[in-house]
């Protein structure tokens, strides 16, 4: 066990070395942004279309293979001591348009709710989202 | 388009070039995944499948497999010379099926194996039985503004005018008075509407099953595709479906219920379906009384009986066969698909039967979908018809 681990540990120093996992680590990243969008396109038409895609591919599969593909680059990245920064702030189109999605998927998915629920429903999203936040993002607190 | 090596990934220059190609790779999946995603969407191949050795699993979504006696044959054992047939009901304009077949280890291995399919209505399929030559004779009676039948000495009150009225014509109740009602028992079991009636209560639309059941339609899509016209369909209250109870689901490539009229239209024959067959209607009073309230549905017997056929030949490793037909069956007369396997010159033990339809790569399929689209979005937001 520990020569092949060894084994594993020396060939994955190599590739480091040859820059093959510098390069896996910027497609993997451009991948998985790719993937992401997708996802949320695919996840916009299952709102409007409900079962539309999900007859014909699991989103829920999707997802998990995107998931598990974050985890190895975030490896990946830790591995290459490589890593990026979203920056994120007020100004940044993404992060309205981002806005601006998730709203329209909210108002979407909530219609023929009923008017007295949505805001306990909204408040609940907004909560777990800030949440899951702090505790991806929080740092150190 | 981001640039992750230059934006957020520094590579060392002597990647670049290397970078460049695999990012071109990279787009290149991701636009034929595209492509082919949007194939399949646009032009969907749809595959149905038995597991014999499951046979109650709910992945099995070809229906009712049997022998051509009606007898189950869930166990994919066919002797030589025997036959399975199967059903299964789809929406859509068809190029291609084909069938693969996975026999058991343990089964012989034939040297002929036949896939055949047709196409029409699963209960025009049934056999043709006794002509029915009058009208269900009935002692119906109108008491104080209600009305019953007199079966076996006990009165059966109807639930409603409504519900009389489609099974009887109005005259033929004869009045009497409390008087009469008073010599009998009554019962408490209320009589709905004829068997085969179709009927609506706020959003939904049901099959009357039997006396006692009514079964909700899937949707507007297996209504239409059934054959049924919305302008045929009886508003009924709430009362008046509450004797029934609710059956399962009505699902694509369900059989008709009993009391359903078709018309062959290469005959000019009118068929009722009752208990496992269909009944030529020769009494042309009955008949017109049926189709008063209930539009017949369309069929042809020519084009039941077309069949598109092929050999199913063994691949090379495995114990499986499989082959493929085009479909050229004249459409418009039905969406089940008879499956039929036999020629089989040894006894044979399947485990599962898959069988795939292919759409037609055409503008009128995508055309259609692109319709049925539009038609989901806008009752997905109320704006429908």
């Amino acid at each position: 066990m520990e020569t092949f681990k060894n084994y594993c540990l020396t060939r994955l120093a190599a590739l480091r070395e040859s820059g093959a996992l510098s390069l896996a680590y910027a497609l993997l990243a451009e991948a998985l942004f790719l993937g992401y969008l997708g996802f949320a396109a695919l996840f916009t038409v299952e709102m409007l279309l409900p079962t539309f895609i999900t007859a014909r591919l699991s989103l829920a599969k999707f997802f998990f293979i995107l998931f598990l593909l974050s985890f190895a680059l975030t490896g990946l990245g830790r591995f290459l001591d490589m890593s990026f920064e979203w920056k994120i702030n007020k100004k940044s189109p993404a992060l309205w348009l981002g806005l601006c999605w998730m709203l329209g998927i909210l108002l979407v998915s909530l219609y023929k709710f009923p008017p007295l629920t949505i805001p306990v429903i909204i408040a609940g999203f907004f909560f777990t989202g800030f949440l899951f936040w702090n505790i991806l993002f929080g740092e150190g607190e | 388009m981001m640039n992750f090596s230059e934006q957020i990934i520094a590579l060392p220059p002597r990647l670049k070039r290397r970078y460049s190609i695999l990012r071109t790779l990279l787009y290149a999946t991701i636009i034929a995944t595209v492509i082919v995603f949007g194939l399949r969407v646009l032009f969907p191949t749809l595959t149905f499948t038995f597991n014999f050795k499951t046979p109650s699993a709910s992945k099995n979504n070809l229906l009712d497999p049997r022998d051509p006696l009606g007898s189950h044959r869930t166990n994919g054992k066919i002797e030589t010379g025997g036959t399975l047939i199967a059903d299964v009901g789809v929406i859509g304009s068809f190029a291609r099926a084909s069938s693969d077949i996975t026999l058991e280890k343990a089964s012989a291995l034939p040297e002929s194996l036949e896939f055949s399919l047709r196409r029409s209505y699963r209960g025009f399929l049934l056999p043709t039985g006794e002509p029915i030559t009058s009208f269900p004779e009935a002692s119906t009676y109108k008491i104080d503004g209600t009305y019953y039948t007199l079966t076996d000495g006990t009165l059966y009150p109807f639930v409603s005018d409504n519900a009389y009225l489609s099974r009887y014509p109005d005259d033929a109740a004869l009045p009497e008075t409390g008087e009469f009602l008073a010599r009998y028992p009554v019962s408490e079991n209320w009589l709905g509407f004829r068997i085969g009636s179709v009927i609506s209560f706020a959003d939904g639309v049901f099959l009357i099953t039997s006396e006692t059941e009514m079964r909700p339609v899937g949707s507007a899509d297996i209504f239409l595709a059934l054959g049924y016209r919305f302008e045929d369909v009886r508003p009924a209250s709430e009362e008046e479906i509450g004797i029934y109870k609710r059956g399962k689901i009505f699902l694509l490539g369900a059989q008709h219920p009993d009391g359903t009229l078709f018309l062959d239209q290469d005959t000019g024959t009118y068929y009722l379906l009752w208990q496992g067959t269909k009944r030529p209607l020769t009494d042309a009073r009955y008949r017109d009384f049926i189709m008063k309230q209930q539009t017949p549905i369309s069929v042809s017997t020519q084009a039941s009986e077309e069949r598109a056929r092929c050999t199913l030949e063994p691949s090379l490793f495995g114990r499986s066969f499989s082959c493929a037909l085009t479909l050229a069956l004249r459409p418009g007369n039905g969406n089940d698909y008879e499956i039929r396997i036999d020629g089989n010159n040894a006894d044979i033990d399947i485990n599962t039967l898959d069988v795939s339809f292919e759409t037609e790569k055409s503008t009128r399929s995508m055309l259609t979908l692109l319709s049925q689209i539009k038609q989901r979005f806008l009752s997905r937001f109320g704006l429908g018809d």
